[in-house]
């Protein structure tokens, strides 16, 4: 993807900040999405995403900071720069009543599209996000999947610089959200400029660069490789058992270890900063030989994305409280 | 305001109405039942009144009297009572509204010029009951004259002009109009903001281009047009159904009315967009629209018999000044132009409320 990317931000935040009365939503974000690129928005819900993303649209006035679209000033000119601009939003918002095509033709509509240009732009939609054998299907009928993809045709028939997707794998299953993130790279390839907010760290990992969000700051950016590579101070160590419910029982209380993350046939245990792995090891094999469970492997493994941005949040959260003593 | 998007939002609320089933019957059904309801069921003049007659007197000038009463259109004897007994339970059961009492002495004392008749009334409805009694009384007095055979001294002839035969619809038909706009207007506009509200439509239309002006008037267009077509029915019907007869100029009722739509239906819009949600406004078109359409207006309770603070409410209700324009475009034959003060009323609250609900609508934060 990186090849077909050319360096031209599509959306440009500085600085934005949003207030609700003394509640600072959103603080001081800087970010830039390149045409071509897949941007991903990361944070846990509460976390100013969604207001963020408001603001890039255009919905919601920025307390102070600009947002540019393809050049234009989103605040002062809102009509053009809303022309740039598609949106999917996470619950669907298009009409259930109508069929695929008229919500189609409403969309078409509403950016002033008519004749020739309009009838082509129609039918790159129904097209291309596979919707033609639905198109006089009531839009309420459709399974979600492909109410997705309606709201994602609606969303580019007028041909937008960048496509705004608020969490848009949410709630579908895994062969509809690997096809879904299959599209979003098949769109970022046509050239547009995607931001993805999710909090699928899993999918995170598809985006070419990523921006974490706590409390309204932006905590960690980077491609996903730069940001498995940040050194994290707590070590990440994975136990293959059969009984991993057991010994998580027993772990519960150790010292050292900061958090037990359960997955299926393992376990991955978060240790304090400056554990001495290697002793702690032997103690754990020994403490199941005792206990009659069979350990098939246990060793340390890099960091995921979860870890990372786990590991962002308690750093944050330190130097906040240091700040604050 | 781009005439793409308002086409756009006019078209898509055109497939929302016909889809809706609730919709369809409201622009439909309600229209015709309404007007066949007012039509027929709302009677201000008696014909056929069932009364009974206990006739304690059988001579000749007692058949003479009660044959009177069974000519006329007004009555209908549906009992004859032998005693004072079965009087009471006609009445009592509502078999009769009404029960004459024609005494023994009947005869004797018309001879010596002071006969006497009872009239015994239903009063639970107060206003068939005067009625009644008046249309008797009526009857009796030009009676009594051919008994007579003299001139009385002082003789009232009496026309009543715009409706001669005093049919009561001929009133009523131009007022029903106005109820059927007021349903249209502001009943289904009443829920056609608050949809998009409530289902969160806005949330996308609110990343588009529109702005609130082209949302509004393609929004409130189909309405219009429907409320038009409603309105032409709903004339045709009163003419060529009922028989009231459209002595003014049929334009000029047009012109009044697709105002009337204007301002009902932006009331409706108004009504949706601080509601917020379908029931609350539904209510509230209800109770502030239909409600005051029926019993302010003037339709069928005349404003001048109301008390002061009412008399002053209904000033503030639109369909006061369309009722009045109305009857006297149907009846008066009068161009609208000759009541200039209710046609003034109608475009001062058009703008009025124009500019209101642009002001309001900047709550759907779409683009100015």
């Amino acid at each position: 993807m990186t090849e077909t990317s050319n360096n031209q931000p599509v959306i440009t935040a500085q600085q934005l900040v949003r207030r609700f009365g003394h509640f600072v939503a959103v603080n001081n974000v800087d970010l830039a999405v390149n045409r071509g690129e897949v941007f991903g928005l990361l944070g846990a819900n509460g976390a100013g995403k969604t207001t963020t993303l408001r603001m890039l649209c255009g919905t919601l006035p920025p307390s102070s900071g600009t947002v540019t679209v393809a050049g234009v000033d989103m605040v002062h000119h809102a009509r053009r720069a809303r022309g740039r601009i598609g949106y999917v939003t996470q619950r669907f918002a298009l009409y259930g009543d109508l069929s695929v095509l008229e919500n189609l033709d409403l969309q078409a509509g509403l950016y002033g599209m008519v004749g020739k240009h309009k009838q082509e732009r129609l039918n790159w939609g129904l097209q291309h996000l596979q919707l033609n054998t639905d198109r006089n299907t009531k839009a309420g009928q459709l399974p979600l999947g492909y109410q997705r993809r309606l709201a994602i045709a609606a969303a580019l028939l007028h041909e937008p610089d960048i496509l705004f997707l608020d969490e848009p794998t949410s709630g579908l299953d895994p062969l509809a959200r690997q096809q879904f993130w299959e599209l979003i790279y098949e769109l970022a390839e046509s050239g547009i400029g995607i931001l993805v907010t999710t909090h699928y760290m899993d999918e995170a990992l598809f985006c070419d660069h990523l921006a974490m969000m706590e409390a309204g700051n932006i905590v960690a950016r980077g491609t996903p490789a730069e940001l498995l590579a940040h050194p994290i101070p707590t070590p990440i160590l994975e136990l293959r058992s059969r009984s991993c419910a057991k010994c998580a029982g027993w772990l519960a209380d150790w010292t050292e270890i900061r958090e037990i993350i359960p997955h299926v046939g393992r376990l991955r245990l978060r240790l304090q900063p400056a554990t001495d792995q290697a002793s702690l090891i032997t103690r754990l094999q020994t403490m199941a030989t005792q206990h009659g469970i069979t350990i098939d492997a246990i060793e340390a493994v890099p960091p995921d994305l979860e870890d990372v941005f786990v590991a962002v949040l308690e750093s944050a959260e330190q130097s906040a409280e240091e700040t604050a003593a | 305001m781009r005439i793409q998007q308002i086409r756009a939002m006019a078209r898509k609320e055109w497939w929302h109405l016909f889809r809706d089933p609730r919709s369809l019957a409201l622009m439909l059904l309600m229209p015709s039942m309404l007007l066949f309801l007012f039509g027929y069921a709302i009677r201000l003049d008696v014909v056929e009144a069932p009364i009974g007659v206990l006739q304690e007197s059988h001579d000749s000038l007692a058949n003479d009297l009660l044959a009177r009463i069974e000519a006329s259109h007004a009555f209908h004897v549906v009992a004859h009572f032998n005693n004072r007994r079965q009087l009471k339970q006609a009445i009592q059961d509502g078999t009769v509204w009404a029960a004459l009492v024609i005494p023994h002495s009947y005869a004797a004392d018309l001879i010596q010029g002071k006969a006497k008749l009872q009239l015994i009334l239903d009063g639970v409805d107060a206003n068939s009951a005067r009625l009644v009694r008046n249309y008797l009384l009526g009857l009796i007095n030009d009676y009594a004259m051919t008994l007579n055979g003299a001139q009385p001294p002082i003789q009232l002839e009496d026309r009543t002009w715009y409706n001669e035969s005093k049919e009561s619809r001929y009133a009523i038909m131009p007022g029903v109009i106005a109820i059927v706009m007021a349903v249209i207007g502001a009943l289904m506009t009443s829920l056609t903001v608050a949809r998009e509200m409530e289902l969160g439509n806005l949330v996308m239309l609110r990343t588009t281009p529109l702005t609130r002006g082209e949302f509004l008037v393609g929004k409130l267009t189909p309405y219009l047009v429907i409320g038009t077509l409603d309105l032409l029915a709903a004339v045709a019907a009163a003419v060529y159904i009922f028989d009231v007869p459209l002595r003014g100029p049929f334009l000029g009722l047009a012109l009044v009315s697709v105002l009337f739509l204007l301002v009902v239906s932006m009331q409706g819009a108004l009504i949706s967009l601080i509601a917020g949600n379908q029931l609350l406004a539904s209510q509230m078109a209800l109770i502030s629209t239909f409600l005051p359409a029926f019993l302010l207006s003037g339709f069928i309770f005349a404003i001048q018999n109301m008390p002061a603070v009412l008399q002053y409410l209904t000033l503030i209700v639109p369909a006061r000044y369309f009722v009045t324009l109305s009857k006297a475009i149907f009846l008066k034959g009068t161009t609208p132009f000759l009541l200039w003060g209710e046609l003034t009323a109608l475009c001062v609250m058009t703008v009025l409320l124009a500019a209101v609900l642009f002001a309001r609508s900047k709550k759907l934060g779409l683009l100015k």
